[in-house]
């Protein structure tokens, strides 16, 4: 039997969902979607000023980005279309480009749309979401309230109904001039319809909130002036301009089309937009996900954030190729239909469904619109941009949000808006490195009764062991300096730093460098490095960079569980090594003390390195030996080689004024001028084969290793001070008592009689046996 | 053919009459002294001219003359040493070590060597002093000359030699 493909399999499944669907929800978003587009068309008609393009944009780019990205996206309730601050930004960007580049405004938007889905897609596809955290809560308040003035400005000339030059869009102080100086040419009719709508937004607003103002003001307001004919061309200057005025609308959606810009490329635009497209892009993602995370907060739905960018890039991308601008997701339209009942990302899809049937049963009506009311629905939404309970919060959150929420709202009035954006971020960004750029340092104090107490850096009372406690970033800005200024904690006291890592974060290698280098300035002092508080992350750091080896497994304790467990065991190990070291002290004062005074013996001071032979050699044997012992030893002085038997014990000795004597006996008495090289080889040369015996001193005075000090100075000096060999106990040879191993005891010997008699040397004393004298 | 002009060092330390004897202990075990192959002090005159040689031994049998003279008694003996320490180096400075001359060869300074007991030999230039030679420099001499020239080699060489 055949197998159903798979495909075909699933079209019952479906029908089931579809079924389900159909049941429990599709009246749900039915109703949002018509509510959202109900109040959305009028916005959207007027943000497409914003934009400097004819209100149908607004319309076409309620419906297409709508419907793709509510198909594509994972939020529930996010409706994507025109909004108020993209519309800001697109019209900063493109109202000085057609007359540089001959091409259209709106074939120059559609391209910028297209660019700006592409970095919205790239972000979303590589996994890039997290760039919005950089946008901090600071940035987007500075922004919008900022923004919202911009707008706001932008549109007194649409209340009162005059003209400003092209070009002075978009720049806060150049417009506001450019309006005010024609405030004289304003026209009376349309600041009666501004104001007018104004009124009726923000009553409704207040009164009725359920009914969109902005619907009935447009409605209203337009059979006002329509039947007042003062859009009438007999008004003269006095006329009312209405959206007709600027492109008619129809009712039809014949808009696919490729972007002439992509048809005919111009690299220089192109080039000129991708800084823009970029903070567009950025600024729509901060707009969406901020507005689908606030509205999710509330639903309970988990987000898929890098989905969202990805239907967000394809929205707009899909949105260029239907004279759709940049889109983002709309707060009010969000709202309205969370608000309303949507249950699924079907409601945003149907509300762009609707949008487009508003479009093509009433579109040639929006024609009578006046274009003062739009401008009316826009200076009101301005406003509602500046939100002066976030402003407020913001400006009590502390300096630094107070620094970046005014540094972003001044620069979006007096910059280019793509770079506002931009200045804000970096600004953030600045301060953050500026507040991490240093780990807060303090310090613990054992407490017997409480455990451990935390006191600021450096005001730890003095103690052998300094705990200091480290937290924060440790990335390679706030590694800088670390180390000395860890040196403050530094005390005479101190003799072990406990350093307790358990909060740093981002350590890496300039923090090892740091560690490494600290460890070596305490060891330099004579000061152990104990490390606690070790966590995983950490621990593979210090083993890669070598610095664990550094400082020694015995001295570095692993975080555990329990709070404080590896401080506890870090500082029991350094009081371990205080106690060590104290007890090293003593033992060492003592030893000291029995050393010079009672114990030193001839073995202390004897010269190890000496030169053992067999008995039975011959002298040339014995002067070779010399000879490789001084070149090996690197001196010159006389040498005695001393004879073993085969058991090793101690049986004559030969020295080196016996060898030259016996070689000197071979000389002539007189005459030894005339004795040259080959004659003086001659006859030297038949006394090397001598054996040694024959010039030995059979048993050489010998001294037992143990033998004190002054009894082998006093043999010695009975013996004409002649090397002494020193044996053990089996009479094995193991060092030599030489005239340099005397001397050397000697002087002790002067020392611990002297400190017997009169106590310690003083300085002067100790300088006078042994300080250097000037050559003369 | 090897001269004294050919063995001649310069490498030694010069130190006035009036510097006292544990400034001369302190010139052998200072470091930066003891960097040298051997530690030879000359002492010279007021004049610039030799006045002898102070060698470890010359130190230790004046300081075992004190100690002798001074008897059992510990204080004494302390004292004795202290005195020996403090009284110029002139005062043990050897000048009986025969002097070779410049123009000395081997045989003659194999003889010098055989019949000294110190361990450098002063070499003087027409009664000017110029230089020591220790006597381990004319042991290796004679080495040098007379292992290569027996034609034989020393089978034993490293065997159990042990320095």
């Amino acid at each position: 039997m055949q197998k159903v493909p798979a495909i075909l399999a699933s079209i019952p499944d479906f029908l089931v969902a579809a079924g389900k669907y159909a049941k429990r929800d599709l009246r749900s978003d039915t109703m949002a979607g018509l509510t959202v587009a109900v109040m959305g068309v009028p916005q959207a008609m007027a943000y497409a000023l914003i934009a400097g393009l004819p209100p149908i944009y607004g319309l076409y780019t309620a419906i297409i980005p709508a419907m793709v990205a509510a198909a594509l996206g994972s939020s529930n309730h996010l409706c994507t279309g025109p909004t108020n601050a993209m519309c800001m930004v697109i019209l900063s960007l493109t109202a000085n480009l057609p007359e540089r580049y001959g091409a259209s405004q709106l074939q120059i938007v559609l391209l910028l749309t297209l660019l700006t889905g592409i970095f919205q897609f790239a972000f979303g596809a590589l996994k890039l979401g997290g760039v919005v955290k950089y946008v901090s809560n600071s940035v987007v308040v500075g922004f919008t309230a900022g923004a919202g003035i911009l707008i706001a400005a932008n549109q007194l000339k649409g209340l009162l109904g005059i003209q400003i030059p092209e070009g002075t869009s978009g720049h806060f102080l150049v417009t506001l001039w450019a309006t005010f100086a024609r405030i004289h040419q304003a026209n009376p009719y349309a600041l009666i319809v501004g104001l007018l709508t104004i009124m009726l937004l923000v009553g409704f607003r207040r009164w009725v909130p359920k009914i969109p103002g902005s619907l009935v003001a447009i409605i209203f307001l337009s059979l006002v002036a329509w039947s007042a004919g003062w859009s009438e061309t007999a008004m003269g200057d006095q006329r009312l301009h209405i959206v007709r005025d600027i492109q008619p609308i129809s009712a039809s959606l014949d808009i696919f089309g490729i972007p002439k810009m992509l048809v005919q490329p111009n690299l220089g635009l192109l080039r000129e937009l991708l800084g823009g497209a970029l903070a567009l892009a950025i600024l729509g993602l901060v707009e969406s996900t901020s507005i689908a995370r606030g509205i999710a907060a509330s639903s309970g739905q988990r987000l898929d954030f890098n989905r969202e960018f990805m239907a967000q890039g394809i929205a707009k991308s899909v949105g260029s190729f239907f004279s759709c601008f940049a889109a983002s997701g709309s707060f009010t339209r969000s709202a309205v239909c969370y608000q309303s009942g949507g249950k699924t990302r079907a409601a945003a899809a149907l509300s762009g469904v609707f949008t487009a049937i508003v479009l093509l049963a009433f579109g040639p009506l929006a024609n009578y619109i006046p274009l003062a009311c739009l401008a009316g629905i826009i200076v009101v939404t301005a406003f509602t941009m500046i939100q002066r309970d976030r402003l407020s919060m913001t400006w009590r959150s502390g300096s630094n949000s107070r620094i970046v929420m005014m540094g972003t709202f001044l620069s979006t009035l007096f910059m280019p808006l793509e770079i506002a954006v931009f200045a804000g971020v970096m600004l953030s960004i600045g301060i953050l490195l500026r507040v991490t750029g240093k780990p807060d340092l303090t310090q613990l104090v054992q407490h017997p009764d409480y455990g451990f107490e935390e006191v600021p850096f450096n005001r730890a009372a003095p103690a052998p062991v300094a705990i200091i406690n480290l937290e924060g970033d440790l990335y390679f800005a706030a590694a800088e300096d670390l180390d000395y200024e860890l040196l403050q904690a530094l005390k005479p006291e101190t003799r072990v730093v406990v350093l307790r890592m358990k909060r740093l974060r981002a350590v890496g290698s300039s923090a090892m460098a740091m560690l490494e280098h600290f460890s070596k300035m305490l060891r330099a002092r004579g000061i152990h490095l104990v490390v606690c508080g070790v966590e995983d992350d950490m621990n593979r750091v210090l083993t890669g960079s070598g610095v664990r080896k550094l400082i020694g497994e015995q001295n570095i304790f692993y975080a555990d569980n329990r709070i404080f467990q590896s401080t506890e065991l870090a500082l029991a190990r350094a009081m371990g090594i205080v106690e060590m070291q104290r007890a090293r002290s003593e033992a060492a004062t003592v030893d000291a003390q029995k050393h010079t005074l009672v114990a030193t013996t001839a073995a202390d001071v004897m010269q190890k390195r000496c030169l053992r032979f067999g008995e039975g050699h011959q002298i040339r044997e014995a002067m070779w030996l010399v000879s490789q012992f001084q070149k090996r030893m690197k001196t010159e002085h006389p040498q005695t080689v001393f004879l073993q038997d085969r058991e090793g014990r101690l049986g004559a000795e030969v020295s080196v004024a016996a060898i030259l004597k016996h070689l000197a006996g071979a000389l002539p008495e007189e005459g030894l001028s005339g004795v040259d090289t080959e004659k003086l080889g001659t006859l030297v040369g038949a006394r090397l084969f001598a054996s040694t015996d024959s010039i030995a001193r059979r048993d050489p005075v010998t001294l037992r290793s143990e033998a004190p000090l002054a009894e082998a100075f006093s043999r010695a000096a009975r013996h004409g001070f002649r090397p002494m060999p020193i044996s053990d106990s089996h009479g094995r040879l193991v060092g030599v008592f030489d005239e340099l191993a005397m001397l050397r005891g000697l002087t002790k010997l002067l020392q611990a009689e002297q400190e017997k008699l009169e106590g310690p040397p003083s300085a002067e004393d100790r300088s006078e046996l042994a300080q250097p004298v000037p050559l003369t | 053919m090897s001269t004294a002009r050919e063995l001649i060092s310069s490498k030694f330390v010069r130190i006035g009459e009036a510097h006292s004897t544990a400034e001369a202990i302190g010139i052998i075990f200072d470091p930066q002294e003891s960097s040298l192959r051997e530690i030879v002090i000359v002492v010279l005159d007021g004049d610039g001219g030799y006045a002898g040689l102070v060698e470890p031994r010359n130190i230790l049998e004046s300081l075992g003359t004190e100690l002798s003279l001074a008897g059992e008694d510990p204080a004494a003996q302390v004292a004795a040493i202290r005195r020996r320490l403090s009284s110029p180096v002139s005062e043990i400075a050897r000048r009986d070590v025969p002097p070779a001359t410049l123009n000395d060869n081997l045989a003659g300074l194999l003889a010098l060597a055989a019949r000294t007991e110190a361990t450098t030999i002063p070499v003087f230039d027409q009664g000017v002093f110029v230089g020591v030679i220790p006597v381990t420099t004319v042991f290796d001499a004679i080495c040098k000359l007379t292992l290569s020239s027996t034609g034989e080699e020393l089978p034993f060489l490293g065997a159990g030699n042990d320095s």
